[in-house]
């Protein structure tokens, strides 16, 4: 299950797509204490719903009805249509490996908590010193750790990253991760 | 002496009898089956693994329901777009893919390294033509 945006502020209408939706009394929930109840879906695949008033922040957005629970993998940042998104302006270097250290300068970063998404890996709760930077460690996790001889030759990967805190997700950049 | 007069038809009214050739040609077309050896078919569904086939040097996806299978990520030939996330298990995928596909990784094969279809992940269907993910 996932939404076809994944910020913005109450009364957004937003589309959550995925299966196992019931026709009626869908209970979508935004973290434990927020929810949005009798929601309807007219094909068991989507769900299109507003954002309720609630407090601006990072929820983890699941799905319950008399089928079960969704994943709880999937989140949305509620905004308060005054505090600037996260942006980000540049990333360094723009290759890197495992073990390297990739910096992001942008704006719009949070003293604690910035969620780095990348197409590879998740790392969570990265400081930001001054809310313009972020750094983080390319984790082994992120390529392939089988042997690979020396003598083959080596690929890279474009690695898309975006951050996420309590005011928002930022635009995406790339760099390019050998592996 | 018909087949003269025949000709002389055929020289007069040269212009006509070519545009109702080619009208011909035109029309006959449509009912022709045509045969595509490149077919592109859709896919989509939750990646469920990613692994790396360190010999081929590109990744094999696997994704579950609605659309599922075990497509091949190429560089630089498979077109991903946003949210780009296409190297973890976790986000929904939606995309095509053209049949056919190899994951290989490199093993130890007596004393030397040798290269065998990867043996962790189950044999590719296809290779992603473009894919779109969420985050």
């Amino acid at each position: 299950m996932f939404p076809s945006q994944y910020s913005g502020i109450a009364g957004t209408t937003i589309t959550i797509s995925g299966a196992g939706f019931t026709s009626t009394n869908n209970t979508i929930y935004f973290g434990e204490h927020y929810a949005v109840e009798k929601a309807s879906s007219w094909n068991g695949q989507s769900i299109t719903f507003n954002i309720p008033s609630i407090p601006k922040g990072n929820y983890s957005l699941y799905v319950k009805n008399a089928r079960g629970e969704s994943n709880k993998d999937s989140f949305f940042v509620v905004t308060d249509g005054v505090t600037p998104e996260p942006k980000i302006e540049s990333i360094t270097p723009t290759s890197a490996t495992r073990g390297s250290t990739v910096t992001l300068v942008g704006s719009g970063f949070t003293a604690t908590g910035n969620i780095i998404r990348t197409g590879a890996v998740i790392v969570e709760n990265i400081p930001s010193v001054n809310g313009t930077a972020l750094s983080f460690v390319v984790p082994e996790a992120m390529t392939a750790t089988s042997t690979v001889p020396a003598s083959s030759k080596k690929a890279s990967l474009p690695v898309w990253v975006y951050v996420v805190n309590e005011n928002g997700v930022s635009n995406g950049k790339s760099f390019d991760l050998g592996f | 002496m018909k087949y003269m007069k025949f000709l002389n038809f055929i020289k007069r009214h040269a212009i006509i009898m070519s545009s109702l050739f080619v009208l011909l040609l035109i029309v006959t077309s449509f009912g022709l089956k045509v045969v595509s050896t490149n077919a592109i078919m859709p896919f989509g569904g939750k990646i469920q693994k990613v692994t790396y086939c360190t010999c081929s040097l590109n990744l094999a996806i696997m994704v579950g329901p609605p659309g599922p299978g075990v497509f091949t990520y190429e560089p630089g030939a498979s077109t991903i777009k946003a949210f780009y996330q296409i190297f973890r298990p976790g986000p929904w995928v939606l995309g095509s893919y053209t049949p056919g596909g190899v994951c290989t990784s490199w093993y130890i094969c007596g004393m030397y390294p040798c290269c065998l279809p990867d043996m962790t992940t189950p044999p590719p269907i296809g290779t992603i033509s473009e894919a779109g993910t969420s985050m």
